[in-house]
């Protein structure tokens, strides 16, 4: 066969195995995008969605928007029927609020570790058995240390799952280390739109910003 | 072929099961009560109680004044069940399908035994002398449906069989009492005082008279009489329970050994329980140790199998987190739930996932703890911390639900549309809210009816804007709750929802809107 009819012949199955098993054609470097729902977020400042895996950090202060932006991200990502782990440490989510926002409750464990070590072990544990796509670590009002062992463990089990690892924090909670970050969304709220910065991105322009209209 | 039912009879089970243990009580007056109360009635009684007086029904004080010496025993279900079982598997040698009606009276099917027995009567003293070698005085009877053999059971003598032949049920039954007949004591007087005193002249009475005077009770009390019992025969499953201890020559200290021997052990008996076509999904381990401890490892699965490897994995697991106080001398393994092994190709993929999900949760357990794996359920409340629950997350067991048909009720409280329910007390663009549970108290300073600064969990903030007040009261069946809430915004910017308790005449905060 001819290189040009070979690579038709490629192209051809790519797309095929694509429509069914998005995740078998990925390569190092590539990732599959989790679409969030929220159509500006996607087009305009992430490309696609968010990056599998790799860990997203969401940072922002009091009432600035960020679990609400969550909600609505995690939102997006249940309706795609992708299992959701919840780290609650704070031991403050509020089920209702969630379901509001479009959350598939079915979908959705909650978790409430003694502290931070023991819930990457347990996040580590459900990715490395293909129990969940995505967890989210809510550290809002958290002060524990992570341990970068345990950080890299966890990074390294969401990039073999493939899933995405989301930390929800607020400045002076627990750090997180930048390089360990594929990206880092900052939210601010401007009377009854939410801003939303890229700090830090592998994948696009840093310093990129949208603005959200709230109860879109 | 027509079917053939046979009913067994052991007279005072109960009683006889009480006794088993104490052979001195034979030979005296003894009854079985209810309780070892005094005001407790006589259930059972041997036939030196009977002949001192005692009858049914009696309390134990007149018992005792009727009989002085009388001895009196309290009813223990639980061993009257656990003989009855005992009982039920060395039946199921006579007859593949047993039906228990009560302790002491069972039915077995009688189909089928020409192949064994050339004859009935055969096969009838075989069930007798079986049932005589186990300890029990019997008697039987055969017939054609559940209730001719129960009356040809009841008019036998002890260690006797009565056969009724296929067809001549309403022959046999006609000069039997009316006291055979399965009714309350107000219909028997009733029926005694119209002269009826025999199943055949019950039998001739027109339906709709019997209907209209005893209701449909009385309908199908008719049809018994008649011999005309078309109720089947329900056979029971009986769980099979395999137990084996393993005593080792040399105590282990190590996982590796502990997992080897129960391993050799497990392999057996779930080859036993396959050739049954039966598999398990719960097995009890019992480590014994040199310094007489004795460790528990409850290894439970989602799916039932039949292989070790499944179970092995989970030991593999719970024996991480156990240090052993001793080495190892005794090692017990029992099976404890088993059931019908179901279609390896209908349920293939989903008993693979299922029981691989079993294993996460176990990993899961070990790391966090049992009750920190939740699920949230949306339950109908107006009080914001009344409107969810989280429940421990537990695997959806086919069997479970079957058997959870009971308490469908209590689920009508969970909600699923929220359209009623929604937190709707004000048009707040950020809707996330982050809830206090239970709510932290608060400092609130107010100015002509407006709050003006807020002193809260380590923060404290002058209110630049507020919203309210939305009052909620409710469940004055209990503890009972009385609210006014506020939703405020601090100079800073952060929005905060707090509330006023009317009762306690104190402030909270319910949570932060982020």
């Amino acid at each position: 066969m001819s290189s040009v009819a070979n690579k038709t012949l490629i192209q051809q199955l790519k797309k095929r195995i694509a429509d069914k098993h998005p995740r078998a054609l990925i390569r190092w470097g590539e990732y599959i995008p989790f679409p969030t729902g929220i159509h500006s977020l996607d087009n305009d400042l992430l490309q696609g969605g968010l990056p599998s895996g790799h860990l997203i950090e969401i940072i922002g202060s009091k009432s600035s928007g960020k679990t609400t932006l969550l909600f609505k991200i995690l939102s997006g990502l249940s309706k795609a029927e992708n299992s959701i782990a919840y780290f609650d440490f704070p031991h403050t989510f509020y089920p209702p609020s969630a379901q509001e926002s479009g959350i598939d409750l079915k979908n959705l464990l909650v978790l409430r570790p003694k502290n931070i070590q023991f819930g990457l072990r347990a996040a580590e544990i459900l990715f490395r058995n293909g129990g969940i796509c995505v967890a989210v670590f809510d550290l809002v009002s958290t002060r524990d240390r992570i341990s970068k062992t345990m950080l890299l463990r966890l990074k390294r089990s969401v990039k073999q799952a493939k899933g995405i690892g989301i930390f929800l924090r607020e400045p002076g909670s627990t750090q997180i280390q930048r390089n360990q970050i594929a990206l880092c969304l900052k939210v601010e709220r401007l009377n009854q739109k939410l801003q939303i910065k890229t700090e830090k991105s592998l994948f696009g322009k840093e310093t990129q910003a949208v603005e959200l209209v709230l109860n879109e | 072929m027509n079917r053939r039912i046979a009913c067994v009879i052991i007279p005072n089970f109960p009683l006889l099961v009480q006794l088993r243990d104490k052979p001195e009580l034979y030979e005296i007056p003894t009854v079985l009560a209810e309780s070892g109360s005094n005001r407790s009635k006589v259930l059972y009684m041997n036939i030196q109680a009977a002949n001192e007086g005692v009858s049914f029904g009696m309390t134990i004080v007149q018992a005792k004044n009727v009989c002085p010496e009388l001895c009196v025993l309290a009813k223990d279900s639980k061993k009257e069940q656990q003989k009855s079982d005992e009982l039920l598997r060395k039946l199921h040698s006579f007859s593949p399908f047993i039906e228990e009606a009560k302790p002491g009276i069972v039915y077995l099917d009688a189909s089928g035994f020409r192949r064994t027995y050339p004859q009935e009567k055969d096969w009838a003293e075989e069930l007798i002398s079986f049932v005589r070698l186990q300890g029990y005085p019997v008697k039987a009877g055969i017939g054609g449906n559940k209730f001719t053999s129960l009356v040809g059971a009841s008019i036998s003598e002890i260690y006797s069989y009565t056969i009724v032949p296929d067809g001549k049920e309403k022959e046999f039954l006609k000069p039997q009492s009316i006291q055979l007949l399965p009714m309350d004591q107000n219909m028997y007087e009733k029926l005694y005082r119209l002269g009826i005193k025999t199943l055949g002249q019950f039998a001739v009475l027109p339906d709709q008279e019997v209907a209209e005077r005893f209701g449909t009770e009385g309908v199908q009390i008719l049809k018994l009489a008649r011999g005309e019992d078309d109720e089947p025969l329900k056979p029971a499953r009986l769980e099979e329970k395999e137990s084996q201890t393993k005593y080792l020559d040399s105590p282990l200290e190590t996982q590796i050994g502990i997992i080897f021997y129960v391993n050799s052990i497990l392999e057996k008996q779930l080859s036993n329980l396959a050739q049954k076509g039966l598999a398990c999904d719960g097995v009890l381990i019992i480590l014994k140790t040199e310094k007489s401890n004795q460790i528990p490892i409850h290894l439970s699965v989602a799916q039932e199998s039949n292989r070790s490897k499944t179970f092995i994995d989970l030991l593999r697991l719970e024996l991480g987190k156990i240090i052993l106080p001793a080495p190892v001398k005794e090692i017990q393994v029992d099976i404890q739930r088993t059931s019908p092994l179901s279609s390896e190709q209908l349920s293939l993929y989903r008993k693979k996932e299922a029981n691989i999900l079993s294993q996460i949760l176990t990993q899961l357990k070990r790391v966090l703890g049992s009750g920190n794996i939740l699920t949230p359920k949306i339950v109908s409340s107006h009080k914001p911390e009344g409107r969810f629950q989280l429940v421990p997350y537990q695997l959806n067991k086919e069997r479970k639900l079957k058997g959870n048909r009971k308490n469908k009720k209590s689920d009508k409280k969970i909600v699923t549309d929220l359209s009623d329910s929604r937190f709707a007390f004000s048009k707040n663009p950020i809707c996330g809210l982050r809830l206090y549970n239970p709510p932290k108290p608060a400092t609130v300073r107010t100015e002509g009816g407006l709050i003006k600064f807020v002193i809260a969990d380590s923060w404290y903030g002058e209110i630049v804007r507020q919203t309210g007040p939305w009052e909620i009261s409710g469940e004055w069946w209990s503890k009972g709750y009385d609210r006014c809430y506020f939703e405020i915004e601090l100079s800073e910017g952060e929005q905060y929802l707090i509330f006023f308790e009317n009762s306690s005449k104190q402030w909270f905060l319910q949570g932060i809107f982020d």
